[in-house]
């Protein structure tokens, strides 16, 4: 397609005008004056069903009760949440519908709200001050926007992406303003099936038209995901030279660094971009992990408190988060306030399980670090015992008890935890790191060394053994060993969905087997309840119905 | 640090010194917008509420008419002076999309007609069918708001809207009946050299919409602002170009 081509004249629908009067509509705006101002603006549009609401807990209590059809939700709403916030809360928790118009107002457009993925951005964004008319004409539009894309959003919502990709093929057959956004979703979708060398030519073939930055960003991403980590860092970094505001950058750079092994270049960049953007939680999270992870103590601590600090009275911090400030209080050899981030994590949390079981192993490791070393071995001992009672074993908790116990000498429980923990996540790199990391700060480098190796190797030869198997034409052999992996490793993610992938290969030349599918849907259950957005669960959930259906079974 | 006061008044003007006023002054004016905003909806609300209790006589509605331009003209000038200070910050990174041209017209076309109150000119507007940009909307939805306000001061009894694209350009003109735009302006207008920052009138809004078109760049082609007097109508021609 080249750019003269494309420019040309496009058919246009006509917008059908709304009737107000029978839409519902909510109104998020923290400032009194504004509220009725605004509602005032929609009575003249003939709307009359309109709820008000003057934060963001009172817009979501507001959304769980009712679906409203049009939603207008000012950007900056005093403290607490801004207007993305609640948006992208909305979207998790399914409180929007596809056909819900979010609509964000603001003074002054930033550049940030502009960039996010089409999937978490507001469907627009209107600055004030602006007529009524104008609002009348906008939500014309994206009325008509949100109806000529319903069918493929109707299909990302049950997770049917081939079947959405096609829709997108179809509608893009016909010439129409929304190619540009059709090209942009099938980029997207195909980035969430991992046809990652697919989405990279949608992004290419955008940027032959336009240099757009998302497109850049797009093709980045798909970079990174075929593991060419040099030339996404490359691509990353062009981003955010030529838009500097394009937070996301950042976050993709440094882990770009970070897969290239230059950790010291990835910290710089978070670090740049936590001091553009101070308030983003998950960045400071994992400036935090790097810098500790780099020796640098400093801006570790200055991190994990940011955390503490922005997350406070929100659901975005857990007891963790608390562990890892307090880790790096041990280290700093700051004992008493290690243990007091622990008391207020048990305070925050209202002493819940993973508070307990946290603030035990922070407090062992602080009682060994100031020479207390029968107060550290009671704290490890409750710590034990929280441990078996939690049934997940996934966080970081494991490593702090595993140094715990070989800092008191237990080095048998210590392997077996540090065991479990690798063999659970033996295809995760960074736990793979954090690991490493612990063994070294605890002078056990080479041995440590050794014992992730052997407690990955198992797992990494049995799936290796089921891909031989598979690869020679023995797809039921593959099955079964995978299903014995299982049975063994209930919580690697990795195993299940390998073992959901041979299932559905054998399925697909020896057709349906009610027994065999059964699994498999028990499998990917348990795996989305772990981790919902596994790009890979996603593309097998999608080729799962898919079998399903060609097998005439409902899903 | 002492507190405020204890140490008499040249303390408070050297506390001044340390505010960053430019800083302050943008925050300020996103107040401004929002309180705008509130003004230009309460009047929207008197008016209509006049309207339906005992029909609105031509006067009142002239007068209305002329308060909601006043505010619009303000409005304008906000959104100049943010936008520039925002450009001058640092690399300003533009919102490109693809876009329906008929829908932006569409929209300062709505704005517009609030401010004709009993003024019979009329406004009228020929878009390519179908016609799609790569465009930032907002700042183009500036530069033509602030040429259709200007074209409002001189127009007798029309102004017309025009949308094309033409040699690899989105084409967009506002052309009136007036008595077309002085020399000096014809000349300048647009430039640095145009801005009279100590005058009573400073150009601004000329210089704003030239960076604005300038910000559109595509391949090796600017946008940019042109002025000319004539076009269909006889009077000022203003053309917007964008690559």
């Amino acid at each position: 397609m080249n750019a003269e081509n494309f420019l040309a004249k496009t058919s246009r629908t006509e917008s059908a005008p709304i009737n107000f009067q029978e839409k519902t509509f909510l109104v998020v705006d923290d400032v009194a004056s504004m509220r009725s101002s605004l509602r005032n603006t929609i009575s003249t549009l003939g709307g009359t069903r309109i709820d008000m609401a003057g934060n963001g807990i009172e817009a979501i209590n507001r959304m769980e009760q009712r679906a409203y059809d049009i939603i207008l939700c000012d950007y900056d709403l005093g403290g607490g949440k801004d207007g993305q916030q609640l948006l992208e809360e909305a979207k998790r928790r399914k409180l929007v519908k596809n056909t819900t118009i979010f609509m964000m107002v603001t003074a002054e457009r930033s550049y940030e709200k502009v960039v996010s993925a089409a999937e978490l951005a507001p469907d627009d964004y209107l600055i004030k001050p602006f007529a009524g008319e104008v609002l009348r004409l906008r939500l014309e539009h994206l009325a008509r926007k949100k109806t000529y894309f319903s069918p493929v959003f109707a299909l990302m919502d049950t997770q049917e992406y081939r079947r959405a990709i096609q829709v997108c093929d179809e509608l893009l057959n016909s010439p129409n303003q929304y190619k540009i956004d059709l090209m942009r979703l099938k980029a997207e979708i195909s980035l969430l099936l991992g046809d990652y060398a697919i989405a990279g030519q949608l992004y290419e073939q955008i940027l032959a038209i336009r240099e757009i930055p998302w497109a850049r960003m797009g093709l980045a991403k798909s970079m990174y995901h075929q593991n060419n980590f040099g030339a996404a860092a490359e691509t990353f970094k062009q981003v955010t030279e030529n838009t500097p505001n394009y937070m996301e950058a950042y976050d993709w750079l440094a882990k770009s660094y970070s897969a290239a092994g230059d950790e010291q270049a990835a910290q710089r960049t978070l670090m740049a971009a936590a001091e553009k953007s101070p308030r983003m939680l998950e960045r400071r999270k994992t400036l935090g992990e790097i810098a500790y992870r780099n020796d640098d103590l400093e801006t570790a601590q200055d991190s994990y408190e940011a955390v503490l600090e922005f997350g406070k009275n929100s659901a975005l911090t857990s007891p963790e988060d608390y562990a890892n400030l307090s880790r790096v209080f041990i280290d700093q050899g700051k004992c008493g306030q290690a243990m007091t981030v622990m008391k207020d994590a048990r305070k925050t949390f209202k002493n819940s399980p993973e508070s307990l079981l946290h603030g035990a192993v922070m407090d062992s490791l602080a009682y060994q670090k100031s020479g207390d070393t029968e107060a550290a071995k009671e704290a490890l001992k409750q710590a034990l015992e929280h441990f078996e009672a939690c049934d997940n074993k996934q966080g970081g908790a494991s490593l702090d008890i595993a140094r715990s116990c070989f800092q008191l000498g237990d080095e048998e429980t210590g392997q077996k935890i540090v065991a479990d923990f690798i063999q659970n996540n033996h295809a995760d790199k960074k736990i793979h790191l954090h690991a490493e990391n612990m063994f070294r700060k605890i002078g056990m480098h080479d041995k440590g060394k050794e014992i992730i190796a052997n407690s990955s190797r198992e797992v990494v030869a049995l799936n290796n053994q089921a891909v031989r198997m598979a690869q020679a034409g023995d797809l039921r052999g593959s099955v079964e060993l995978l299903m014995q992996a299982v049975a063994k490793y209930q919580g690697n993610t990795v195993i299940v969905l390998n073992a959901v992938h041979a299932i559905l290969a054998y399925m697909q030349t020896h057709g349906w087997d009610d027994e065999l599918g059964k699994s498999a849907k028990e499998y990917l259950a348990t795996v989305k309840s772990q981790d919902p957005d596994n790009q890979k669960y996603l593309a097998l959930a999608d080729l799962y119905k898919g079998i399903a259906k060609n097998h005439g079974l409902q899903t | 640090m002492t507190s405020a006061g204890e140490n008499g008044p040249m303390d408070a003007i050297g506390e001044l010194d340390a505010i960053d006023f430019t800083t302050l002054f943008a925050a300020q004016i996103h107040d401004l917008k929002n309180l705008l905003f509130l003004l230009l909806n309460s009047l929207d609300e008197t008016l209509n509420n006049s309207c339906t209790r005992s029909g609105i006589n031509d006067e009142n509605q002239s007068k209305l008419a002329l308060l909601k331009y006043n505010g619009q003209l303000i409005n304008d000038k906000l959104i100049q002076m943010l936008s520039l200070f925002r450009f001058a910050q640092g690399p300003y990174a533009i919102d490109i999309a693809y876009r329906p041209v008929e829908e932006l017209i569409e929209e300062v076309v709505a704005e517009t007609k609030p401010l004709l109150g009993a003024r019979s000119i009329a406004i009228r507007s020929d878009v390519e069918t179908g016609l799609c940009w790569f465009f930032d909307r907002d700042l183009a939805a500036g530069v033509l708001n602030n040429a259709i306000h200007n074209a409002l001061r001189c127009a007798k009894s029309e102004i017309r809207l025009s949308a094309c694209a033409k040699n690899g350009f989105l084409t967009i003109r506002v052309e009136d009946d007036g008595d077309g735009f002085p020399q000096e302006i014809l000349e300048n207008g647009g430039s640095m050299k145009n801005l009279d920052l100590s005058g009573g009138k400073t150009g601004l809004g000329l210089y704003f919409s030239s960076v604005c078109a300038r910000l559109h760049t595509n391949k090796n082609q600017t946008g940019r602002i042109a002025l000319s007097n004539g076009g269909s109508l006889g009077g000022a021609v203003f053309t917007l170009l964008l690559p």
